[in-house]
């Protein structure tokens, strides 16, 4: 209340930043410690994924009953051959989870841009038109809203079978109302905004008031949220392959994994341990990436 | 009407005897909660001239802000006719109606709000270009330079967003986008009331210097009297959705007929501290009553202190009392 | 209450906000005083420190602000050196303060009656039933018409006007000495700005409260005020009584903001306009801080920076042209 906020915006930045904007890009993501460490994770994880084949030890899923068990190398009775040690049927963990990996990310990530399409545009068309239009699609939303999300998981996997393509779909399916719920809301508020009214005093058509005037100003909650998103979606994954309708064997997912060790937390910690570890270590690095990039895409903190 | 354009100050040379818009009896209603309807416009008529410029006055709740929104089709009229450049705007084809659109702009009240933030002041400038006509990239280009110039903005500037910019300049922004197209008509609706004293006047004579240079039609709507006496050259007064008088802005000041005329005249603080005491200052008793429950009659009686019996009962219309003063009170002051 | 006895007197006030990006230093070296019954005037655009003055004197600087430098004065306490609950207890009892938006700073969830009654109870120690009595009486002293409605209504069914009034009346409701009004009408309708106006105008006189007005308006400075000050980014400029700031404003700034404000009654008149745009945080020009603006500058004006001096007897200006007496 003391400062007087609309003159500390006002500071006349010289034109001397016409460098590449690429140069740009890079020194502000190097000014944000936590959005270069969350770069750069995520770019090692996405890296091991496509790489998986070339960088695991063994095959995921080759079974060796003489090597159940192995616990990791630093520990009495481990290997350096099997690093991060072996499951009850003797398969190597660090292949697993470089393995699950893809279908981690890849169920996480397209689930999320599955249902932030869905949500963003459900979102700009309700609170833009309003009226009688809005109310149906919000009460579509709040009729998802009120069906538990993973009783709706499970039941939809049950009747359409889990496989990783209705996995991402029912995955989508229930995380768009929550897009469409803030997008909307967004979008109410930037609708009142004077620059809006000009565009439509200029003539401007509709759609293009909604592309060009409102998305760029809803954008940034949207991509905090699909990041936090991205982030609950992985961990959504591993619930519902720990409860038994995720991925199925024999592809190999981190929650897979995590489920296949939940009989052996007493006594063997690192089956549970190491793949908890990834998702974890990955959904932080989504987090510090969301904050670091609604950060750029706001052009008053440039500079 | 033409004579009483006798000023001789720039711009005012260039008023012509030809009426670019035309208002008759428009109206604009809500619905608001329980059926309760709020008339913000309660049927108003006015003629604006070719390269006038027309203050529209009057305190919140009066109707000016949305008889501006209702001229850009902002909003939809509940009733009533606008006449732009010969055309009835109820009657019109929807290529002339485009066209109409182009022709009529409006300059916003907040700098701030108004500009898009993510948006670069050369794309801002030029959206209105881009909506409207099918120049090349090189083309729109030069045009968004040339009005920088115009408005007195440098041509680096249109690689910059907003927020790098003194509320002052961003005025100038949206003052460039008003005129990007070449428009007959420009609705201002409060363009220096959010801005600093000392730039107020910069703006005001920026927006009397393009008026000659671009041959502009104004509409200055503002609450301030101050501001839409020095840049108008008739004013309306505005109250509870009607105008009350309206004339030119000498006759206006010097002889206002209506009461509320009067009263918001003397009401103005004026930067002479010697007359300060001496000064009759007519202070309105009450607050504005709302544009939900209009008082009957003249809508004004509740706060006149000259009101008659009559006036609780009648509402006087608006008739031209003197050669170009119309004015919609039963008992008007300074009567010749 | 004697004339001439000094109320307020600030000396040397410099009011920073320190961050982690750099220093502001909003307030930049401010003295003035003002006596009893006086309605005094800051008049100054955006970032001028006007408010941040005014924030200074009631204790209501809060982190990264901070008074680096200087003294305030009030009777004969040191404000700037007071611990906290003694200012608490000055705060709305010998100074009160109304602010520029009426309804954000009247808490929604109470009625205003409850509101009144509140500082009321804080600072006189009375029980409630007399403090209803003394609020109602309060809120029918600044015109509002039923006081006893108004007094079990929740401040968002009022009118702006409405608001104000209730702001003043709690503001005096303790009789304070000094009533500070950071824009008061800035919000308000014209006809609506006259009424609060007049209703200070009057309680000053009727009570002997001083006023400190901070504005941007001239018009209302030269309706209210008997002395002003005039602040750009940060500094005093210029400082003396109304009549003579308006008959011969000295500091080019000053005669740019006369300038730039309608006259009114004159029917043919260009608007002179300062050019430029007001310096900000971050481009501070060196040298006097208006010379970029300023018609008149002088390259002693680009290097060095004018000191505020008695030019004339009752005249601060800060400007080298009035250096050594010249006019």
């Amino acid at each position: 209340m003391v400062v007087e906020h609309k003159n500390s915006d006002q500071h006349l930045i010289d034109s001397k930043t016409n460098g590449s904007s690429w140069k740009i890009w890079l020194k502000r993501l190097w000014k944000s410690k936590t959005g270069t460490v969350g770069l750069l994770v995520i770019f090692i994880v996405i890296l091991t994924a496509i790489l998986a084949p070339v960088l695991a030890p063994f095959n995921p899923n080759e079974i060796d009953p003489e090597k159940m068990l192995v616990p990791p190398f630093w520990s009495e009775g481990g290997s350096i051959e099997h690093l991060l040690g072996t499951d009850n049927l003797g398969r190597d963990i660090l292949s697993r989870i470089l393995y699950g990996s893809r279908v981690s990310l890849l169920v996480g990530i397209s689930s999320v841009v599955l249902a932030g399409i869905l949500g963003v545009f459900i979102g700009l068309i309700s609170g833009y038109y309003g009226g009688f239009l809005d109310t149906i699609l919000m009460r579509i939303v709040d009729a998802f809203l009120a069906i538990p999300n993973i009783l709706f998981a499970l039941v939809f996997l049950a009747v359409f079978g889990p496989s990783v393509v209705t996995l991402i779909f029912v995955l989508g399916i229930t995380n768009w109302v929550s897009y469409a719920r803030i997008v909307r809301g967004e979008t109410l508020s930037v609708k009142e905004r004077e620059f809006v009214k000009a565009a439509r005093a200029i003539g401007v058509k509709n759609m293009m008031i909604i592309m060009r005037h409102i998305l760029p100003n809803v954008i940034s909650s949207f991509i905090v949220i699909s990041t936090l998103s991205v982030a609950t979606t992985i961990i959504m994954e591993a619930s519902l392959s720990f409860l038994g309708l995720g991925i199925q064997p024999p592809t190999v997912s981190w929650g897979g994994i995590l489920s296949d060790g939940r009989d052996y937390l007493a006594t063997s910690w690192w089956l549970a341990t190491f793949p908890g570890l990834a998702i974890t270590i990955t959904v932080l690095a989504i987090i510090f990436l969301g904050d670091w990039l609604r950060d750029i895409l706001d052009p008053r903190t440039k500079g | 009407m033409v004579n009483l354009q006798n000023q001789s100050r720039n711009g005012q040379d260039v008023i012509e005897d030809k009426i670019l818009l035309e208002v008759n009896g428009l109206k604009k209603y809500f619905h608001v909660e329980k059926n309760q309807i709020l008339k913000a416009v309660d049927g108003i008529d006015f003629t604006v001239l070719q390269g006038e410029t027309l203050g529209i006055v009057g305190e919140s709740g009066c109707g000016k802000s949305t008889t501006g929104n209702l001229l850009i089709h902002l909003l939809d009229k509940t009733e009533g006719t606008i006449i732009f450049n010969g055309l009835d705007m109820d009657k019109m084809t929807k290529e002339e109606m485009r066209k109409s659109r182009a022709d009529i702009q409006m300059i916003f009240q907040d700098p701030y709000s108004s500009l898009n933030p993510r948006m670069r002041v050369k794309d801002i400038i030029a959206e209105p270009i881009k909506t409207h006509t099918k120049l090349s990239k090189k083309e729109i280009n030069d045009e968004v330079n040339r009005l920088l110039d115009a408005v007195g903005l440098d041509r680096s500037y249109g690689n910059r967003y907003p927020h790098e910019f003194s509320g002052g300049q961003r005025q100038r922004i949206g003052i460039a986008r008003a005129i990007a197209l070449r428009p007959k008509l420009v609705i201002c609706d409060e363009p220096v009331s959010a801005l600093d004293v000392s730039i107020q006047a910069q703006i005001l004579n920026l927006l009397m210097r393009l008026q000659k240079e671009f041959k502009l039609t104004f509409i200055f709507i503002a609450h301030g009297l101050p501001a839409v006496k020095y840049i108008s050259n008739r004013i309306a007064v505005m109250y509870l959705g009607r105008i009350v008088e309206i004339t030119t802005k000498n006759e206006l000041f010097e002889k206002p007929m209506h009461p509320y005329t009067e009263s918001l005249v003397s009401a103005v603080p004026l930067p002479d501290p010697t007359i300060r005491d001496k000064r009759e200052r007519i202070v309105l008793q009450d607050d504005i009553p709302s544009n939900l429950n209009i008082p009957t009659g003249c809508r004004f009686h509740s706060r006149c202190p000259y009101v008659q019996d009559i006036c609780k009962m009648k509402e006087p219309s608006l008739s031209e009392l003197e050669k170009g003063h119309q004015v919609a009170c039963f008992f008007p002051r300074n009567l010749n | 209450m004697s004339e001439d006895k000094i109320l307020l007197k600030v000396e040397n006030l410099h009011t920073y906000f320190i961050t982690e990006t750099g220093t502001v230093p909003s307030v930049n070296g401010v003295s003035f005083e003002m006596n009893e019954g006086e309605t005094v005037a800051i008049v100054g655009e955006s970032g001028s420190g006007k408010s941040v003055t005014s924030l200074s004197i009631m204790g209501l600087i809060e982190s990264p602000g901070k008074i680096v430098n200087g003294k305030i004065k009030f009777k004969d306490k040191e404000l700037n050196k007071l611990q906290e609950k003694e200012y608490r207890h000055l705060r709305g009892n010998e100074i009160a303060m109304i602010f520029q938006e009426p309804l954000t700073s009247l808490n929604p969830l109470f009625t205003v009656g409850n509101q009144i009654s509140e500082t009321i109870v804080l600072h006189q120690k009375i029980d409630k039933k007399t403090a209803r009595k003394q609020s109602i009486e309060m809120l029918r002293h600044v015109g509002i018409p039923s006081p006893e409605k108004v007094y079990d209504s929740y401040p968002h069914v009022l009118s702006g006007g409405m608001r104000q009034r209730v702001m003043i009346a709690m503001a005096l409701s303790c009789r304070p000495y000094l009533l500070i009004a950071d824009e008061p009408t800035t919000a308000l309708d014209v006809t609506i700005q006259a009424q609060i106006l007049n209703l200070m105008r009057n309680l000053s006189k009727k009570h002997g409260t001083s006023i400190l007005l901070i504005t941007h308006d001239l018009g209302v400075v030269a309706e209210m005020a008997d002395k002003v000050i005039v602040m750009y980014a940060g500094q005093v400029v210029e400082y003396t009584d109304v009549f003579t700031l308006f008959r011969e404003p000295k500091h080019p700034y000053t005669k740019g903001l006369l300038n730039s404000t309608p006259k009114f009654f004159e029917t043919d008149e260009k608007l002179e306009s300062i050019e430029g745009t007001v310096p900000t945080i971050n481009d501070m020009p060196k040298g006097c801080k208006f010379h970029p603006r300023c018609p008149y500058a002088m390259e002693k004006c680009v290097v060095e920076e004018p000191q505020i001096m008695t030019r004339f007897p009752g005249h601060q200006i800060r400007c080298w042209l009035y250096e050594e007496g010249g006019n």
